[in-house]
C-alpha cells in the first residue's frame, strides 16, 4: 500500500495519479535520484541506505549489475565493467584520449563509441540507460509507484551531441524526460528557492574532471541564467595528480609499475581529502618492489602544490562575470557544488576573491539532484509556486561558410528557447543543391569546432550565382536541443529540410536501437496498462451497481438509462478478445471516464444525503461531543 | 476527534517549518467515481469557516464538516514500509479499502 | 498565442516605438511575458500548444535581444519606418576610421595570442566607451528626426559591435 505525502493546499490529485516526479543527477562517478515529498526535496536511498549510486555497469553472462555491486567487479571483470561512461556520451572513438588506456574492447570502425561486452555491443547510450533504469527502479521501490516524469541534469558545457545522447539514454530507460537541466543551474535552484532570497548567485562547480561557473539572477520569481563559463579539463583529478607527482619527487621515485601508479594515485586522493580536516598527513605505503614510501606532508606544502590549480579556476569566474556584465561585488551568494569544493584552499580562494563566505549548507554531492527534483515537481504541476527558469545555451552554434570558416548564428550565452535565421546564397551559376554544415564551438575555423550535422538542401531552382536566397533557421528548445531547417526563399518555392543532429548515429541506427528495446519492454508495458485499465473499470461498474441497489430513489429521470448504457458498453469492451492492447486500453479508459461523468452527480447526492441524515437535528458542537 | 501519532506530528512540524509557512494540516475526503472516497492530505495556509480544528501532539489538524463524518476517530501515523516512507490513516469508519490505501468505502 | 507573433517588438513589450527606451522596463516586461508563455508553463499540454509556446517564447527572447542592443534597436526602428540599411556593402569610411579598425583588430589578436585576459577587458572597455558616444549621437538624431544623417553613425556603430564580438570570442577561446 502506498503511503501518503502532504500536498499543497487544493493541490491533491486523483488517487493513483499523484504526479510523482524525480530529479536525477547522472554523474561521471556517482548518480543520485531525488524527489519532493510533502514539500521537501529529499534524496532517495537504496536498500543499504546509501544515497550515492556508483555509475558503474557490469554485463555478466545473463545479468546487468549496476552500482556498488558492479564496482566490486571492476577488478575481476574489467572488460565487462563500464565506469565513467559519461565521458563517452556523444563522443566518437576518435575523440578518445590516446594517452589513456581503457580495459574495454572498443569497436574501432564505429562512428560513435561502442564497447564489445559479454552481452554483445553496447554503446554509451545503452550503458547510461542501464544506470538510469536502475535509478528508476530505486525510485519506484522507494516511492511505491512509478514517477510520471524526470528531470535529468547535464554539465553546463555539454554540447548538443552529448545532450541528445543523454536524452536518448533516459528515453531508452523508459523515463519521461521533462527537461534536461544544467547542473549548476540545478544547484542554484536548490539554494535559491530554499532561502527564497532574491539576488545574483554565482555557482562554482568543481567536479572530478570538469569545472563549471554559472551566474544566475533570481528576480520576481524568474530564475535567469546570465552567463555560463568553465574549463572542461580542470577538476579534482588534477589535484590528485599534482599531489602524486609531489610524492614521487619527495620520495625520489621514478619508473613505477602500473599497479604502483594506481595505488599511489588512490593514496594521493586520500591524502588530499584528509587535508580538509588535518594539518599534517602521514603517508605510509609499501610498493610492489618492497620499497617503502614514508613521508609527512603539511597543509602548507599541499596548498603550495595546488596553488596554481586553485588560481586557474578564477579565470572562468572572471570570464563569467564579464559575460554577465557584472563585477564581483554584484554577487550576493556563491554556491559551492561538487565534492572537490570541500578542499580548504578552494574555499579560501573563493572567500578571498569575493570577500564573502561561500554557501556550503547543502551537501555538495547532493545539491544538483535536489535542484533537479524541485524543477521536476514544478514541471508536473505539483506546486502553485509561480517561478520560472530561463536558461542559456553554453556554446555558440554556427554554420560553415566558404573557406572553412564558421559563421555564428546563435552566440553562446543566448537565452533559450531561441530561433534565429540567416540568409545565404549560391556561389556557382545554376547551382541546385547546397550542403549545410552545422557546427558548435567558439573557434573561427570549422576544423576547430565540433561538427553536429551535415545535410544537403536540394531543389534550388537554377539561377545566377548569388541570386537564390536560402534561409537557414536554428531553433534551440528549452532543453538546449537544436533543430535546423533550410528554405529557398527567392522564388517562393519552398524546399525545406529539418535536421536533428545526432550523437554520431545515423537515423536508422537510432530507430533500430529504439525499436529493439521497445519491442521487449513495450509489450509488457502495454499488457500491464491494459490490465490496470480493466481492473479500474470493473471496480467502478461494481460500485455503481451496488449504489443503485441501495439508493435507487436518488436517481433522476433518465439518469439510470445513461448510466446503464455506458456501463453496458464498457462491459462489452472488457469481454472482447484484444489484439491491439494500446487501442483497447484507450477505449476502456475513455468509457471508464464517461461512466464516471454520468454517475458523478448521483454520487454527490448520495454523499450529501449520508451527511444530512447523520447531522439531522443536531448542531455541530453536539456532533463533536458525541464523538469525543 | 482526529489525532496524530507523535511520529506523524513531528514530521508534519518538520515539513511545515521547512516550507516556511502554513498553520497546520488538512485531512479530508473527496468522492471519486461512484461510491469511492479518497483521502486528501494538504498543508493549510488559512482555515475555512466550516473547518473543525483538532490539536494533537502539538499540531493543528483541520477537517471540513463533510469529511469529518467519514474520518471521525481517524489516527494519522507516519511509518516506514520497506523503502517507502509516508503518512498512513487508521480510520475506524472504513469498511473496504482499495489495495493502494488511497481510496476506500464506508 | 498566434496573435502575439503578429505584433512588432515594441508592441509586444507594450512600449512606444522610440530609440530612447528604459532598459529596466523591457527587462521586467520580458520576464512577465516569459512567465506566461515559456514552454515550461505548457509542459503538460498537447504538442501543438507546446510548440506554439516554443515559437512565442523564442520570439520574446528575440524581441528582448533586439530592443536591448542599441545597434539592433536602431536598425529595427528604421526598418519599421521603411528604411533598410545594408551594413555589408557600400562601406565608405574615412582613411583614419579604417586604420583604427585595423589597429584594434591587431591589438585583439595580440592579446588573444598572449592569453592576456586583462588586456582584452581593457580593449573592450575602450570599445564600449566609443560605442556609447555613437549611441548618444544616434539618439539625438532620432529625437530630432534627422534620419538622413543617421546612417553613417549606425554603420560605425556596427563596426564597434563587431569588434566587441571579436573580443568576446577571443575571451572565450583563452
Amino acid at each position: 500500500m502506498a503511503l501518503l505525502q502532504i500536498a499543497e493546499p487544493e493541490m491533491s490529485g486523483v488517487p493513483h495519479q499523484r504526479n510523482i516526479a524525480i530529479g536525477i543527477d547522472l554523474g561521471t562517478t556517482n548518480s543520485i535520484v531525488a524527489t519532493v515529498k510533502s514539500g521537501e526535496a529529499v534524496v532517495l536511498s537504496d536498500q543499504d541506505g546509501k544515497n550515492l549510486i556508483p555509475s558503474v555497469v557490469n554485463y555478466g553472462e545473463d545479468t546487468v549489475i549496476v552500482g556498488r555491486a558492479a564496482q566490486k567487479l571492476r577488478v575481476t571483470d574489467p572488460a565487462n565493467t563500464i565506469v565513467s561512461v559519461k565521458r563517452f556520451m556523444g563522443r566518437s572513438f576518435a575523440d578518445l584520449d590516446p594517452e589513456i588506456t581503457y580495459p574495454y574492447k572498443f569497436v574501432k570502425q564505429a562512428s560513435h563509441i561502442q564497447i564489445n561486452t559479454r552481452q554483445g555491443i553496447k554503446d554509451s547510450v545503452q550503458v547510461s540507460a542501464d544506470i538510469l533504469k536502475s535509478l528508476k527502479a530505486l525510485a519506484t521501490d522507494s516511492l511505491g509507484e512509478e514517477a510520471v516524469g524526470a528531470v535529468i541534469t547535464v554539465p553546463a558545457y555539454f554540447d548538443d551531441a552529448q545532450r541528445i545522447a543523454t536524452k536518448h539514454a533516459a528515453e531508452l530507460a523508459g523515463l519521461n524526460v521533462l527537461r534536461l537541466l544544467n547542473e549548476p543551474t540545478a544547484a542554484a535552484i536548490a539554494y535559491g528557492l530554499d532561502s527564497k532570497q532574491e539576488g545574483i548567485f554565482l555557482v562554482y562547480d568543481l567536479g572530478g574532471g570538469t569545472f563549471d561557473v554559472s551566474i544566475l539572477r533570481l528576480n520576481k520569481g524568474v530564475f535567469e541564467v546570465l552567463a555560463v563559463s568553465g574549463d572542461t579539463h580542470l577538476g579534482g583529478d588534477d589535484f590528485d595528480h599534482r599531489l602524486f607527482c609531489y610524492i614521487l619527487q619527495k620520495s625520489n621515485l621514478s619508473q613505477l609499475s602500473d599497479e604502483d601508479t594506481a595505488l599511489l594515485l588512490v593514496k594521493s586522493r586520500e591524502v588530499k581529502e584528509q587535508f580538509s580536516i588535518k594539518e599534517k598527513v602521514a603517508l605510509n605505503v609499501v610498493l610492489s618492489n618492497k620499497k617503502i614510501v614514508n613521508i609527512l606532508i603539511t597543509r602548507v606544502e599541499f596548498e603550495e602544490i595546488v596553488h596554481n590549480l586553485v588560481q586557474k579556476t578564477m579565470l572562468p569566474v572572471k570570464k563569467a562575470l564579464r559575460d554577465a556584465k557584472l563585477s564581483k561585488d554584484d554577487i550576493s551568494e556563491i554556491i559551492m557544488v561538487g565534492g572537490s569544493t570541500r578542499l580548504l584552499p578552494i574555499r579560501q580562494a573563493v572567500r578571498e576573491f569575493f570577500a564573502k563566505e561561500p554557501l556550503t549548507s547543502i551537501n555538495p554531492d547532493e545539491v544538483v539532484a535536489i535542484g533537479a527534483s524541485i524543477q521536476a515537481n514544478v514541471l508536473v504541476g505539483n506546486t502553485k509556486d509561480d517561478w520560472l527558469l530561463l536558461d542559456v545555451t553554453p556554446l555558440s552554434l554556427g554554420v560553415e561558410t566558404m573557406g572553412g570558416l564558421t559563421e555564428k548564428i546563435i552566440p553562446r550565452n543566448s537565452p533559450i528557447p531561441v530561433a534565429r535565421a540567416q540568409e545565404f546564397t549560391t556561389y556557382k551559376d545554376g547551382q541546385t543543391a547546397m550542403t549545410i554544415h552545422v557546427v558548435q564551438g567558439e573557434r573561427e575555423m570549422v576544423a576547430d569546432c565540433r561538427s553536429l550535422a551535415r545535410f544537403t538542401l536540394r531543389g534550388i531552382p537554377p539561377m545566377v550565382a548569388g541570386q537564390p536566397r536560402i534561409r537557414i533557421t536554428y531553433q534551440i528548445d528549452a532543453d538546449g536541443l537544436l533543430t535546423v531547417s533550410a528554405k529557398e526563399m527567392s522564388t517562393g518555392i519552398i524546399s525545406q529540410i529539418e535536421v536533428k543532429p545526432s550523437y554520431g548515429l545515423s537515423g536508422d541506427e537510432i530507430q533500430s536501437m529504439l525499436a529493439e528495446s521497445i519491442d521487449n519492454a513495450d509489450k509488457d508495458m502495454q499488457m500491464r496498462f491494459y490490465q490496470e485499465a480493466v481492473v479500474d473499470a470493473k471496480a467502478l461498474i461494481d460500485s455503481i451497481e451496488k449504489a443503485i441497489i441501495q439508493d435507487s430513489d436518488l436517481l433522476l429521470d433518465g439518469e439510470m438509462d445513461k448510466i446503464s448504457h455506458v456501463s453496458m458498453q464498457l462491459k462489452v469492451k472488457i469481454a472482447r478478445i484484444v489484439d491491439d492492447y494500446t487501442e483497447a486500453t484507450t477505449q476502456i479508459k475513455n468509457l471508464t471516464n464517461q461512466l464516471n461523468d454520468v454517475s458523478n452527480n448521483f454520487a454527490s447526492r448520495r454523499m450529501n444525503q449520508a451527511i444530512s441524515a447523520s447531522l439531522k437535528g443536531k448542531n455541530v458542537s453536539q456532533v463533536l461531543t458525541e464523538n469525543e | 476527534m482526529i489525532s496524530a501519532t507523535e511520529a506523524a506530528a513531528s514530521r508534519v512540524q518538520a515539513f511545515l517549518s521547512k516550507r516556511g509557512k502554513g498553520i497546520g494540516l488538512r485531512l479530508g475526503v473527496k468522492t471519486t467515481g461512484c461510491s469511492g472516497l479518497a483521502y486528501k492530505l494538504e498543508f493549510v495556509d488559512s482555515s475555512n469557516s466550516d473547518d473543525e480544528m483538532f490539536e494533537s501532539n502539538g499540531i493543528k489538524i483541520f477537517v471540513d464538516q463533510k469529511s469529518l463524518k467519514y474520518l471521525d476517530g481517524t489516527v494519522l501515523d507516519y511509518t516506514k514500509e520497506g523503502l517507502q516512507e509516508g503518512f498512513k490513516f487508521t480510520n475506524p469508519n472504513v469498511k473496504d479499502e482499495c489495495g493502494c490505501g488511497e481510496s476506500f468505502t464506508v | 498565442m498566434d496573435k502575439l507573433l503578429k505584433l512588432n517588438f515594441f508592441e509586444l513589450f507594450s512600449i512606444e516605438p522610440v530609440f530612447n527606451i528604459n532598459l529596466e522596463q523591457i527587462q521586467n516586461n520580458m520576464r512577465e511575458l516569459q512567465k506566461q508563455y515559456h514552454p515550461d508553463k505548457y509542459s503538460n499540454q498537447a504538442i501543438e500548444v507546446a510548440n506554439q509556446s516554443l515559437i512565442l517564447s523564442s520570439y520574446i527572447n528575440e524581441a528582448y535581444r533586439t530592443l536591448a542592443s542599441p545597434l539592433l534597436r536602431a536598425l529595427y526602428l528604421l526598418k519599421l519606418r521603411g528604411v533598410e540599411i545594408d551594413l555589408v556593402h557600400e562601406t565608405k569610411f574615412s582613411h583614419a576610421f579604417l586604420l583604427e579598425q585595423i589597429e584594434v583588430r591587431e591589438a585583439i589578436d595580440d592579446a588573444r595570442d598572449n592569453q592576456d585576459f586583462d588586456q582584452l577587458l581593457a580593449i573592450e572597455n575602450e570599445l564600449q566607451a566609443k560605442e556609447q558616444k555613437l549611441v548618444q549621437q544616434v539618439n539625438e538624431l532620432f529625437t530630432s528626426d534627422k534620419l538622413e544623417l543617421i546612417i553613417e553613425p549606425i554603420k560605425q556603430l556596427s563596426f564597434y559591435v563587431k569588434l566587441q564580438q571579436l573580443v568576446a570570442s577571443s575571451i572565450a577561446e583563452i
